[in-house]
Formats: C-alpha cells, structure tokens, sequence
C-alpha cells in the first residue's frame, strides 16, 4: 500500500513559520475504500460537480480524494428525523457524505466514528453540506476511534439566504486527529454555529481549522472551543472570521475555553478575524489556563478527590458542546457515548 | 407672549415605515418653560430626536422654523451652533475622549474659546451648582457613568453650552429623590444663568415641581391632543392619561 | 482655505516633506556585493571582528529567503537602495556647530524645542550618521553613557558592545536581519549602570534624506541592576519617489530589576519600506515597556518581541497602527515567557482608512518552566470606511498548566450615535469622527510625553482631515 503526504489545515493568511502553525502534513494511505456506505443508509450518487466547495481541511485533500476515486455520495433524509450515522473502522476509508435541505426544511444528522483497539490506519470523513433558503443543518458529530486509527474529519459547508448550520463535534480518545469545517455565509441573514468539545491526553493530538466566510449582509457566525488536555497532548485551533467587503451588519465570534492540566501539553490558538467591511462586529476571546483553584477547593470540600474533580470538569468540558445538539435523540446518545468514556473511569 | 423663537407647523415624521409625529404643531417662545407630557409611545422623544436632526428620523411634511430660519434645512452641528441643545435620555460612552476635551472642543465650536485654565475655572463652577466632583472632567465621555452620573454631566454639559432652547428628554427618568433635586437645581441654573427656554420631555413630573412651567402640552398618538398651563400637571397627576387616549 | 483642499488628496506634510538639497558628501554604489562591504567597513574603521561579521552577514543574506508571510515587497529593489549616506557634517557637541541646512530640517521638526523642554540628550541621526550629539550634564555626571554607536565600537565600553551586538538580534533570525548585519550604519548606544534612575527620557529622532537612501542604525540600550531610562525613538522621512529602506534593529538589555521604556513614533513618509526588528530581554524582577506609534510608510513589518528570562520579570505593550492610502502596516509584538510569574499586559489598537491596510500579529508563547505566568493581550480594530482593511492574526501556544492566558480581539466603527451625540453639541462630523478616533487611540498618546503625544494627535487629526465626502 502507498501512501501520499498532503498539506492541510493551512491558514490564510499565513504567519510566522517558527510558531509551526501555518498548516500541518498528514500522510493519508492511498486506494482507501468507502467506508459508510454499508451503513443502511439511503443514498444515491452525487454529481462531483454540484458538490465542488472549500471545506476546512482545504484544497489539497478535495484533491487527493478525488485522485483517490473516493466520489461523494448523497445521502438523503426523511424529514426530520435524525439520520444515525455510525461505524467501526476497521480498515483505511475513505468517504465523502453530502447532504441537503431543501427551501425551509429541517435537517437532524449524527456521525459517529470509531475503531476497534487492533486497528491501524487512516480514515478520511468528509462531510458536505447545503442548507437552502430558510432550511436547517444540525450536524452533530462524534469521533473517538481506537489507539491505532487516524481521522481526518473534514466538512464543507453552504448557507442560502437565512438558512441555518449549526455543528456540534466531540473529539476525543485516538492518537492524531485532523477537523477542518468550512461553512460559506452566501445569503442574507444566514447564520453558523460551531460547539467543539476536546478531550486529548496521553499524546494524543488535535490539529483544526475552522473558518466562517461572511459573504452577504446580516450574516452571523459563532465558532466555540471547550477542552481539556493532559499528558503530552498538543492540540492547534486555527479559527478565522472572514468578513468579505459587502457583508454590512454581520456579526462574527469566536471563544475558547482549554483547561490545561498539566505541563507536558502543547496548545495553541489561532483566532484570526479578516476584515475588508466596515460595519460589521468581530470579537475574539479566550480563557486559556489550569482549572480555578476555588472550584477544585470547592468539589474537595464536599469529599471529591482531587483527580475526581479534574476528571468531571474534563467531562464538563465535553458536555458543554454535546447540550447544544437541538435534535434531542442525537443530544442523549452524545450525552452517554460521553459517559460511557468516563464510567470506565 | 415673548418673541416666539421655535414654531413646528403640522410635522410628520416616520421611523422606516412607520409614522410617529402626525400632525404636531407647536411653538415656543423666548425664555419660556414648556412641558411636554404623554404616555410611552407617544411620540415624545421622537420630537425630540427630530429637533435635533437625527438621521433615521424622516420628516415627511410639515414644517420648523427656529428664530425664523428653517431648522430641517441644517445639520445637527448647525442647529446645535444655532442655540438648540438635547440632553440624551441615554449618553453614549465614548471610550479615550475626556469629559473636558470633550465640552472644551464643543464650547469652542459655539465660538466661545477658552484657555485650560479659564475653562476648568469656569467648568468648576457649574459643576459646585450640581454637586460634581470635578475630577469628572478627567473621566473619560460617561465611560462607566451610572445612571445619574450621566443625567447630572448631561446637565453639566446644558450649563457650559448655554444654548437658547434647551431640550431635556426623560432627565429624570431612572433617578433617585436627591439626584433629580440635582438636576432640578441644575435647570433653575440655567434659567437664571442664561434666560433660556426649556422643552422638558417627561412621563413623570418630579422634576416639574420647583420649576415655573409656562405651558403644557400633551401628546398622544403623533399629536399634541390637550394643552394647558401648570395646572395640567395635578390634573394628570390625579387623573392620568385616559382621558387624552381617545382616539 | 485652498491648503484645506490638498488634505482630501493627501495629509499636508509640508513639515515633514522637507526635502534639503542633495548635498551627501559620500556615496556608495548601488546593490550589495562583497566590495561594497569592504569599503563600508574601510570607511567606517571598523574593527577586525565587525569586518568578518559584515562579511558573515552578507552571505547569510544572500543564502536567505524572503518571508513567505505579510505584505508583499515586491516593489522593493534591492539593487538601487545605496546602503550608507552620509551626512555633509561631521559630528557635533553643541547645537551652534550643526550646519545649516540640516539645522533647518531638525527645527521643522521640533528638535530644539523637545530639547528645551529638559530633555537629556539628542542623538539626531541625519541620513546615516549621526551629526548632532549633545547630552545635559547631569545625566553624563550619573556615569550614563550615550553615544553614536561608531564611537561605542571604539570607546570604554567597546568589549561590552562586542559582547552584546546581535546576539539578541541574531543574523539568521531572518533575511532583514541578516541584511542589517551587513550594512548597519549609525544608532546609538545607552549604557546605564547599576542603580541609576535617568529622570528625564533620552530621545533619538532618525531621519532619512538622499533619494534611494536605506537607513540601517543600530541601537542597543543597556540598562544594569536597578536602572531606570525612558528611551524615545522617533522617525520621520520626506517623501520621495524611490522606494525607500528602512531595516534598523534595536537590541535592549534589562537588567535585574531594571525598568526601560522604549517609545517610538514612526511617520515615515509613505513610499518607505520599514522592514524594523526589535528585541528585549529582560532579567529577574526587571520590566519591559513598549509605547508604539505607526503612522507613516508604505509597507511596515513590526513587531518589537520580548523575552521574559528572569523570575518575575514583566513585559507591557500599548501600541496604534493607522493605515491610509497605498499603506499596508503589518505590526504586533512577540513575547517568550520563560521566567517564573511573568507577566505580560498588550494593548493593540489599528484605525484603517481610505483603503489602508493593517495586520496585527501577535504572538505568545509561555514555556514549560513558566510556572504562574500571566498575559492578557487585546486588539482592538477600528475601521472607518469599506474600502479598507484590518486583519487581525494572534497565535498563543501555551505549553504549562499554570499558566493564565486571556486574549481579547474586536473590530468594529464609528458608532452614528456617538457622530450624531457630538454633532448635537455643536461639533461638525468631521471634528466628531476626528475626536472618536483620538480618544481611540488616548491609551497610547497617554503613555507619551507631552509633546509626543500632541504630535500623535496632530497627525491622527491631519489623517482625519478630508475623511468627510
């Protein structure tokens, strides 16, 4: 099997090189077959052309998948009822999933990725998405695979005029993970959110980019960011708010909120806001530190242990994402995959 | 009557699509005090806003004439030079501007040019009248002011610019019993300072009360429906606006 | 009336754009080779080690890259900037001995006044040597040495200033490092001992004048155990048509509870290529301030950094970028924590206009060993019309637990409420949009002495001028 190393995650612009956080090097197996497909899902083929669009990891991997012949595949919903996605890994996949929601419809949609321990290799997950006028995207998206498996999870995204995308991913266990989302604000009063909660320790590693491109008046996007690290493990958030000129009245945000836990860890943030429209509210905030010392006090008053009590803000930090999943099915199996983690504990 | 100074013929304005003033008519002379009273959502503010020039606020039809010059024809800078002057109901904060550089440039503006040392001086004074501490004017443009803070720098501000007609919008909105004493203190200032007139916007009539009102108007619906001396002000007082909301 | 008019084309700079005639009594080819490294080092006596070092340099820089990230510099022709110019004058101790004409150009700009308002010293940098060096005697009886950094070489303190040159500033930090290596010319040294507290600021005003001229000074303040000194650098250039160089490097050293201020207001004339480096690195207990004014230039590339060595040592940042036509200012700081309960405070400000270009880039990196560092950085971004631009790129890696780290960025305009309060007291909208901005930019002009800060607001004011249609 060969394999082909490939740039992604890059950002733009870019900045000092000594930081190392202008994109990262994945090395992705080629000849990846589908791996979703089998999953008793509704789909039929999508034409490659209408489903050509930016995602967060970047050209180079829309182009390595296509060389690959990994094809998009549209996977077709029933309303809105929640489309379950789930699958082990057991071998290298490659996928990519289209969905849509036509003029005012409602889209409920769960992934979750996984791999049994004995696996090794790389997966590749791309989600594209078209939410049209007045419609709703909810996609809610777990990836925990096993110790051997690497996950690329990339999206791409497109808002019609007031349409709605809203994106809730939990990331944690695994060894190096790669998230890119790229959602375009292209009409009037569309809107995005982002809720990411990350778990990594023990070397494990997390390398996003998300961007939000304001490309028409009154459009609004919210990119969130919770997390905890431990043990060696490095995690990079680039996160970039592009307010094209016309974009009057938009209002971008982005926050994070990253527990570190100890000295070991590598975390970086990248929060960029671009600019070329005046009238427009960009803000930018992060709280980024060991957990209060009072609220640790607090729990070991009322006879936590310490460890105990780092342990539930980890999860808390997890949680925090999942209860901003709208479709209520998706939000309580999310809820327990997250307990079921630290139940093992 | 005195020397009528602002006279509002038959005025329309909207906000977007919606009419607010439909009709109003009224006039204001030299050095008088005139009360304009009226449920929320009257228009009462709206006139306000519309005195002084502000842009969302379109006049439709109808006319204003201040000191006979047509006052829809000027910028807000231009009516302000002209002697007309509003206390906002909420001051904006102005982050880096101080207070003084702020009322110094403004004064200057109204062509009275002062050195630092004359303005503090004289900045001093009014502030004794308001009971200001004058490290105000070293804060930054009501950056953090409470509620009361602001009214009394708006006050402050009125006694500085000394303008001929003085719009006060709500001054007394929000404040406690010894703050609108303040403020009241700060008007009588004026009017003995500056012989001014005064176009008080209020729902409420505390601050009426150590004031001599020369007239009452009061406005519903986009329109001036009873006008009155002082003693409209007990009768409302006792009675409220119910009688005055019929169509 | 009719001077009013030009401020819609451009700011009225006729006291800045004084242009004396070409009077330069040396000058070198144009481009960078090996022969014209020699004969810069001949001419400038250098010692043995200084001329090896050029040499070293020259092959950096031409083994280098350029940047592959901020403004492009395309429009910058290496080849014609003649490297070292120097004056009609040799140097001066008293203000009586300086020629004329550069006399003329000094006065325009406010030097003699600045000096009469006690302060200590003038280094004036006129083209690329200095020409006029004067310090009061009080600050030379306190055993402070200020002086051109030609004489530095040569001077008490030659073998400290072998000991310190560009190891903060290293050649292979990058290719303008590199090039300043090379051809550096001019710039001052401070030295400040043990103890002694400076009470007035030392300032430097830096100014080009032949055509095609690069500016390559060399500043390194060295501030001992205890020392305190406020150093105000100053820049401004008359505009010409060919593309102007500016890659000066400023290496500050802060010593064991130390304290430096470094002050600068750039505003250089807008065809001017400021590629400028600075570092700091400050020990135990000791503390870095930064005050930062860009204004001018046509493509800038600045970011002073710091590096917090010592325990507890601290590090403070207040600067403004305002970007106007054909400008593109990519500016920021850069701080290392790597002492124990460090502590770093930034504030950033940009203003873009008329089609300015402005990045803030940032970054902060707290290192393993950190323990109980601090930073708290925010960047604010004022844009006053849709034909500009203003990006803002911070990068923080955190690499402790104990560490607390808030970072802050907005981009916003004028509010039409405030426009529309201000108008309402009398002001028109131009002088209501002028006094926002310069109470925008107030935390920086309040770090300023007196007479710097009224000349910050004075060129945000004839910035301002004509933004009305």
């Amino acid at each position: 099997m060969t394999a082909e190393k490939i740039k992604i995650n890059s950002l733009v612009p870019p900045t000092w090189n000594r930081l190392k956080v202008n994109d990262i090097t994945v090395e992705l197996p080629t000849g990846s077959s589908a791996g979703m497909t089998d999953q008793g899902l509704k789909t039929s083929e999508a034409k490659p052309a209408d489903w050509q669009m930016e995602t967060g990891c970047g050209a180079e991997l829309s182009a390595f998948l296509e060389k690959n012949g990994t094809t998009p595949v549209l996977v077709s919903n029933d309303g809105d009822k929640l489309v379950s996605i789930k699958k082990t890994y057991t071998e290298n996949a490659a996928d990519i999933l289209c969905f849509e929601a036509k003029e005012g419809q409602t889209v409920n949609i769960l992934t979750d990725v996984t791999s049994d321990e004995s696996t090794e290799g790389t997966a590749v997950l791309q989600v594209l998405l078209k939410a049209e006028k007045g419609a709703k995207i909810n996609l809610a998206q777990v990836v925990r695979p096993g110790k051997g498996m690497k996950v690329v999870n990339d999206i791409g995204s497109v808002a019609a005029e007031g349409a709605q995308i809203n994106i809730v991913q939990v990331f944690m266990d695994g060894s190096d993970i790669s998230a890119g989302c790229r959602t375009a604000l292209e009409g009037e009063e569309a809107s995005t959110e982002n809720h990411i909660g990350l778990v990594r320790t023990n070397g494990q590693t997390l390398d996003m980019n998300y961007v939000a491109k304001h490309l028409a008046k009154t459009t609004k996007a919210d990119i969130n960011v919770t997390g905890a690290l431990s043990k060696n493990a490095q995690k990079t958030f680039r996160g970039t708010i592009d307010f094209v000129k016309g974009c009057t009245g938009s209002d971008g945000r982005e926050s994070e909120n990253m527990l570190l836990l100890d000295d070991t860890i590598v975390n970086k943030t990248v929060p960029l806001i671009l600019c070329t429209e005046e009238t427009v509210a960009g803000s930018h905030g992060a709280t980024i530190g060991k957990p209060a010392e009072d609220i640790l006090f607090y729990m070991t008053s009322r006879g936590i242990p310490r460890e105990r009590a780092v342990a539930i803000l980890e999860r808390a930090s997890l949680e925090a994402a999942a209860n901003r999943i709208e479709d209520e099915e998706a939000k309580q199996q999310v809820l327990e995959i997250i307990a079921g983690k630290y139940a093992d504990e | 009557m005195s020397k009528q100074i602002l006279n509002i013929e038959k005025l329309c304005v909207s906000i977007g699509d919606k009419e607010i003033l439909k009709g109003l008519d009224l006039q204001i002379g030299e050095g008088e005090t005139h009360v304009i009273m009226g449920p929320n959502g009257a228009g009462k503010s709206t006139l306000g806003n519309t005195l002084m020039g502000k842009e969302e606020y379109e006049v439709t039809s109808g006319k204003i004439d201040f000191y006979g010059e047509d006052l829809l024809e000027m910028k807000t800078d231009e009516r302000a030079k002209k002697g007309l002057f509003m206390t906002f109901q909420n001051p904006i904060e102005v982050p880096g501007v101080r207070l003084s550089e702020f009322v110094r440039s403004s004064c200057e503006a109204l062509g009275n040019k002062m050195s630092l040392w004359n303005f503090k001086k004289a900045a001093a004074e009014q502030m004794k009248v308001l009971n200001m501490d004058t490290a105000y004017l070293d804060r930054e443009l009501n950056v953090g002011f409470s509620g009361g803070e602001k009214k009394k720098a708006e006050i402050f501000q009125l006694l500085m610019l000394k303008p001929k007609l003085a719009i006060l919008d709500e001054t007394d909105s929000g404040l406690d019993v010894d703050a609108v004493r303040t403020v009241s203190e700060g008007v009588k200032a004026y009017q003995e300072q500056t012989h001014g007139a005064l176009l008080i916007i209020t729902h409420s009539t505390k601050i009426l009360e150590s004031l001599d009102v020369d007239k009452v108007h009061v406005i519903y619906n986009g329109k001036v429906v009873a006008e009155g001396d002082a003693s409209l002000i007990d009768e409302i007082n006792e009675n409220g606006f119910e009688k005055y909301m019929k169509e | 009336m009719s001077e009013e008019k030009t401020y819609v084309e451009d700011v009225n700079r006729t006291i800045y754009d004084v242009i004396d005639d070409d009077k330069d009594s040396f000058k070198l080819e144009q481009g960078l080779t090996e022969d014209i490294i020699l004969q810069l080092s001949e001419e400038k006596k250098d010692p043995e080690w200084m001329r090896d070092f050029r040499l070293k340099c020259l092959k950096l820089y031409n083994e280098m890259t350029f940047p592959q990230w901020g403004p492009g510099i395309e429009g910058l022709d290496m080849n014609r900037i003649y490297t070292y110019v120097r004056p009609n004058a040799k140097m001066a101790n008293s203000w009586e001995e300086v020629p004329e004409d550069i006399k003329n150009t000094f006065e325009r700009l406010g030097i003699p006044q600045a000096e009469r308002t006690s302060l200590a010293g003038v280094g004036a940098q006129y083209d690329s040597e200095l020409v006029y060096h004067n310090m009061q005697k009080e600050v030379e009886e306190q055993g402070v040495i200020y002086t051109d950094f030609e004489s530095a070489l040569k001077g008490e303190y030659a073998d400290l200033v072998r000991e310190k040159f560009m190891t903060l500033l290293t050649p292979n930090d990058h290719k303008y490092n590199a090039l300043h290596g090379a051809v550096w010319s001019g710039g001052s040294f401070v030295y400040v001992p043990k103890g002694v507290k400076v009470s007035v600021p030392l300032q430097s005003y830096f100014r080009f004048n032949a055509k095609g001229a690069g500016q390559f000074e060399h500043t390194l303040i060295i501030v001992e155990e205890g020392a305190d000194l406020h150093f105000i650098e100053g820049c401004s250039a008359p505009k010409y048509n060919v593309a102007n160089l500016h890659t000066g490097a400023v290496e500050l050293f802060v010593g064991k509870n130390a304290r430096l201020r470094y002050s600068t207001i750039e505003s250089w004339s807008k065809n001017m290529y400021n590629l400028n480096s600075k570092r700091s690195i400050v020990e135990e207990g000791g503390r870095m301030e930064w005050v930062s004014g860009s204004f001018g230039s046509h493509i800038s590339y600045l970011y002073p950094s710091t590096i917090l060595k010592g325990d507890n040592s601290t590090m403070e940042y207040t600067g403004i970028a305002f970007g106007s036509t054909g400008q593109d200012l990519d500016t920021g700081m850069k701080v290392i924590h790597i002492g124990k309960n460090t502590s770093s405070v930034v504030n950033t400000k940009s203003i873009s206009k008329n089609g300015g270009c402005n990045t803030t880039r940032t970054s902060v990196q707290v290192m393993p060993q950190a323990k109980g560092a601090k930073s708290v950085v925010s960047c604010e971004s004022l844009m006053l019309d849709s034909e500009s631009r203003s990006d803002t790129i911070p990068v923080m890696d955190i690499r402790t637990d104990d560490a607390d780290v808030g970072h802050e960025a907005t981009i916003g305009s004028i509010s039409d409420e405030a426009v529309f309060y201000m108008m309402s007291r009398g002001m028109s909208e131009e002088d209501a949009r002028a006094l926002i901005v310069s109470g925008f930019a107030d935390n920086v002009s309040r770090e300023l002495p007196m007479e710097y800060a009224a000349e910050m607001n004075n060129l945000i004011r004839l910035e301002m001028k004509g933004t009305i249609g």
